[in-house]
């Protein structure tokens, strides 16, 4: 990797060759450990000294190998993510931990493991809803967690170094949510595609260097002049992953802007913090498990209500949605999702009666995880557009 | 096909062409435009405006604009029908449902992925049958005994009729059947608009009055169909291209045009 | 639509009445909750979701890992009755409770030694009878002791066609295993395959109880409730990792019957309309070839749309299998493998 190459120039490097950085610092005889989904504390692995190396798929690559492991109807998001693996791409991780994110991730995971079988494999269980006991069950899985990755790493992991580490991704966390700022103006100051990227990358580095990295990025996009050309039109895009930038580029040349988005290499992956508690595990439980947004996890508006009120029920789950289309100025929300993800495609009906209910139009619209996919989509976005702009 | 319309400022038709089909054809809209000219006895540079839409519509040089075919058909429809909530537009390759209110599209519903619920289903499931897609109304209506066609795949459902008609069964009541099995997969694709009343009927399907009645069983309100079915995305983008000059003209701002020319469209550059 | 969250007008009986309860269950799929949810629309009762922990095999093995999921299930079972008693405004009968599950326990250890029966050759009993008599154990109902006695009659009755070697199948050429949910709709096609010498006599893990466990000792019915349910996974851990298999619960558990069972070939059957419970059958058919030598044949159909399932095309696919099955039990018998 250049030394010269700062910013935004840096990140697009980064993402042309996203393992690079990684590979060099295996070579200096750091472990790099692939996680999975957003679901396994990051901080667990930063206090060991470990990379953290988000495994995502890739959306340009068709799947081959996976096929013989995964039927064509189950997330192509995962399969693409096998396939990746199956192929040799993540064969520099010394040891994976992957997470019971839903129920093909945990399929996924066992497959992973019989046929890549890494130095290191450890599978977090995550409860469903956020129950009190639940929440005690997942501070205990992480508890396992620790052991395991200590007998690996041969080291302790105290409660000051997780702490340590705490602080370090909460850092780099609110310099995300910085870089969130920058997409308020209108024109935004940095483009929907220039987020994913910038994030993607940050994925793939130390905490601490991806930090360094957000700086850049932030003090440049504040510079910059014309750095993002109006568009008569402010996007927020929810759902399943979205880890490359075809889809926003369409909607970018349909004449929109994405300025806001509740997805997992965004700011679902980053805007709540863990809170410090006596024992660390507790606050990043409860962080991992209850803060974050991703439909996987059974939520209510009360604990154990006897009755149920469809509208406040609603706005207890999606309130936020409106919260960012308000601070964002949000014209308009796009609800998208990979085929076959049953927890995001349960989730757009509701979503939808909220989002009418709050007057912010929307539309929903599936893809196969695959750039070529995407091109029949372009009369429904545009279409779309036209009825925001009518 | 290929349709052009041609608005005066006053919002009269001043010509109408439906062309021909078909990848070669759909090149040559260029053709359809002239003739459409020829008939206005209009020039192209006379044209303030042109509006492109459809499937096609990223690819016409001689377009100003583009505007999807959904808001194009919404606005069609409401400027045939103004009372009109729920339209449902059965073209060739593709059927739509498009919720209006107050002349404007505000959701839609679209399936472009398979040729079941399409006028393809029925040009297949004609050719099998030896009929002329023209003639499949009339055959349908003497039907007494519709038969249940099962297969939503258009292959199937092929592979269905002529297992039906070697049981003996009429044709007429497998014709019937196949309308009724479009309709079941447009109207239950349309339902996640919540249909009201009023309802149209427009794309070439609408053509076929076996069609329509199946849709207005399964709807079980009245189904109004404009006289010239195919028309209506074409009309509605004429009267978009018009508001687009009238609304210039009016804040004294030039006609937002581009270079255009009237070539032969270009697919695959 | 007029009709959407309505009760449909030519339902069977009547159609089910408005709950006043959505119970669903995190367990195995994520429809179980998120569709239960989603209902919310049509329906104002509240949902309430159940805890099963999913632990990988190493992760379920470490210690204290089971104790932990035992307890983590009996404090949600707690929370669950607080919530019923709150919901229904009456306390819970402990010693019903008590006797129910306790009969359900017994009846499903029952059921068990039932299929265990199977294991004989020939085999005494066949997956359509599985297929009619699962559903008294997985969704018990009505009088509970009038099941169990037919449980126990059925025992009875499996146990003296062994002892009187009378087969399910006349002329059991070939003993296979069948995943995951059957054609319901065209049970008759067993039959058929039944004819050509095809005995199943083992299917689908989810369906069929878990393995025994002694739970006299357990004092709380909530704790017995856990431990009896976390068995149809943990039930499986142990011989698992013995293996180096990685899927303890829907891939492992095949293993165990194609060995157990003396299986010569499996019948795997995925679904697009149940993707979840049929995901992992190319995982399966891996592991069993991989394995065990046992090869698969793969049909494809579907619980609700019946075009999908071919039964002859399934049937010619079969006669070509018999050679695939002939084959590998020469490679098994080479390797040793003992059946």
């Amino acid at each position: 990797m250049s030394e010269k190459s700062k910013g935004l120039s840096k990140v697009e490097e980064i993402c042309s060759q996203r393992s690079g950085r990684a590979k060099e610092l295996k070579d200096e005889g750091k472990k790099i450990m692939g996680y999975f989904c957003i679901y396994p504390p990051l901080e667990m692995l930063s206090a060991l000294d470990l990379l953290p190396y988000r495994i995502l798929g890739d959306m340009r690559e068709p799947i081959t190998k996976a096929d013989a492991c995964l039927p064509t109807v189950v997330c192509p998001f995962d399969r693409s993510a096998l396939d990746l693996g199956l192929k040799g791409k993540y064969d520099f991780l010394d040891g994976v931990v992957w997470a019971h994110v839903c129920e093909v991730g945990e399929k996924t995971a066992h497959v992973w493991r019989t046929y890549l079988n890494p130095a290191y494999f450890h599978f977090i269980d995550i409860p469903h809803t956020i129950h009190k006991p639940a929440q005690n069950q997942f501070v205990q899985q992480l508890k396992d967690f620790q052991k395991t990755l200590m007998s690996f790493t041969g080291k302790k992991l105290t409660s000051e170094m997780l702490a340590e580490a705490i602080n370090a991704h909460n850092e780099q966390r609110s310099l995300v949510r910085k870089l969130y700022d920058l997409r308020k103006p209108d024109p935004p100051l940095i483009s929907g595609s220039e987020v994913i990227k910038t994030l993607k990358a940050i994925m793939s580095l130390p905490v601490k260097e991806g930090s360094e990295l957000l700086r850049e990025v932030i003090s440049e996009v504040g510079e910059r002049k014309d750095g993002v050309p109006f568009r008569p039109v402010r996007l927020l895009i929810w759902g399943s992953i979205i880890d490359d930038t075809p889809l926003i580029e369409m909607m970018e040349e349909l004449g929109a802007n994405v300025v806001m988005d509740d997805t997992c290499v965004g700011s679902r992956a980053f805007f709540p913090d863990v809170k410090l508690t006596p024992d660390p595990l507790e606050g990043l439980a409860y962080r991992y498990l209850v803060d974050l947004k991703c439909p996987r996890t059974f939520k209510e508006s009360t604990y154990g209500e006897t009755k149920k009120d469809y509208l406040t029920d609603l706005r207890s789950r999606f309130s936020y949605i409106s919260d960012y289309a308000k601070e964002w100025k949000v014209s308009g929300v796009v609800l998208q999702s990979v085929r076959y993800c049953d927890i995001h495609g349960y989730e757009v009906p509701g979503l939808g009666d909220y989002l009418d209910s709050v007057g912010l139009p929307h539309t929903y619209i599936e893809h196969t995880y695959d750039e070529r996919s995407l091109a029949p989509l372009r009369t429904r976005i545009q279409a779309f557009l036209e009825i925001i702009r009518s | 096909m290929t349709k052009v319309v041609i608005m005066s400022d006053g919002g009269d038709i001043c010509s109408q062409v439906i062309g021909p089909t078909g990848a070669e054809h759909r090149r040559l809209a260029n053709r359809v435009m002239q003739e459409a000219l020829d008939r206005a006895k209009l020039s192209f540079p006379e044209i303030s405006y042109v509006v492109a839409t459809g499937y096609g519509r990223l690819n016409v040089p001689f377009a100003d604009s583009e505007i999807t075919e959904l808001t194009c058909h919404a606005k069609g429809v409401a400027s045939l029908f103004p009372e009109v909530k729920t339209a449902i537009d059965i073209g060739g390759q593709d059927a739509k449902g498009l919720k209006i209110k107050s002349g404007k599209l505000i959701d839609f519903v679209m399936n472009d992925k398979c040729a079941a619920g399409t006028g393809r289903f029925l040009e297949v499931t004609a050719a099998t049958l030896g009929l002329r897609l023209e003639d499949l109304g009339t055959i349908s209506a003497k039907s007494t005994h519709r038969v249940k066609i099962s297969s939503t795949c258009t292959i199937f459902a092929q592979q269905e009729i002529v297992s039906r008609l070697s049981e003996g069964v009429a044709v007429e009541d497998v014709v019937a059947g196949l309308h009724d099995a479009i309709a079941v997969r447009v109207v239950g694709m349309t339902r996640r608009l919540k249909i009201e009343p009023v309802v149209v009927l427009t794309g070439g399907v609408a053509k076929n009055t076996g069609v329509v009645k199946a849709v207005r069983e399964k709807i079980e309100h009245e189904v109004f169909v404009p006289p010239n079915p195919l028309l209506s995305g074409a009309i509605g983008g004429a009267i978009l291209g018009r508001d687009i000059v009238l609304g210039a003209l009016k804040e004294g701002k030039p006609i937002p045009k581009k270079e255009r020319a009237l070539e032969e469209v270009t697919f695959f550059n | 639509m007029k009709d959407l969250g309505e009760i449909p007008p030519e339902a069977p009986m009547g159609g089910m009445p408005k709950p006043v309860l959505l119970m669903s269950a995190g367990s195995l799929c994520d429809a179980r909750y998120k569709w239960f949810q989603a209902l919310g629309r049509y329906l104002d009762a509240p949902v309430w979701v159940l805890e099963l922990p999913h632990l990988g095999v190493k992760e379920g093995l470490m210690e204290g890992a089971y104790d932990q999921a035992i307890r983590f299930m009996v404090e949600e079972l707690r929370e669950f009755v607080g919530f019923l008693e709150k919901l229904l405004g009456k306390k819970m009968d402990w010693d019903k409770l008590e006797d129910i599950s306790n009969d359900i326990i017994d009846m499903n250890r029952i059921w068990y030694e039932t299929n265990e029966l199977r294991k004989a050759r020939p085999c005494p009993m066949h997956s359509r009878d599985f297929w009619t008599c699962m559903t008294g154990c997985l969704y018990p109902a009505g009088d509970l002791k009038a099941l169990k006695k037919m449980y126990q009659d059925l025992y009875d009755e499996v146990k003296y066609r062994v002892e009187n070697k009378i087969a399910a199948c006349p002329n059991e050429k070939y003993r296979l295993v069948f995943a995951e949910l059957p054609p319901w709709h065209s049970l008759k096609f067993f039959d058929r395959l039944a004819e050509r010498g095809w005995s199943f006599v083992v299917e689908s893990w989810a369906y069929h109880p878990p393995k025994p466990i002694d739970l006299s000792q357990v004092k709380d019915p909530l704790e017995r409730i856990a431990k009896f349910t976390y068995q149809w996974f943990a039930g499986y851990f142990e011989e698992s990792e013995k293996q180096g298999e990685q899927m303890g619960y829907f891939g492992y558990p095949y293993l165990e019957y194609a060995r157990d069972w003396q299986c010569d070939g499996a019948l795997l059957h995925p679904l697009l309309s149940c993707r979840t419970a049929t995901n992992h059958l190319m995982y399966v058919q891996d592991r069993l070839i991989q394995k065990s030598n046992v090869p698969s044949l793969v049909a494809s159909g579907d619980i609700v749309d019946l075009t999908l399932f071919d039964p002859e095309d399934t049937l010619r696919r079969a006669e070509a299998f018999e050679e695939t099955m002939d084959h590998y039990k020469e490679v098994r018998k080479k390797e040793g493998l003992g059946w």
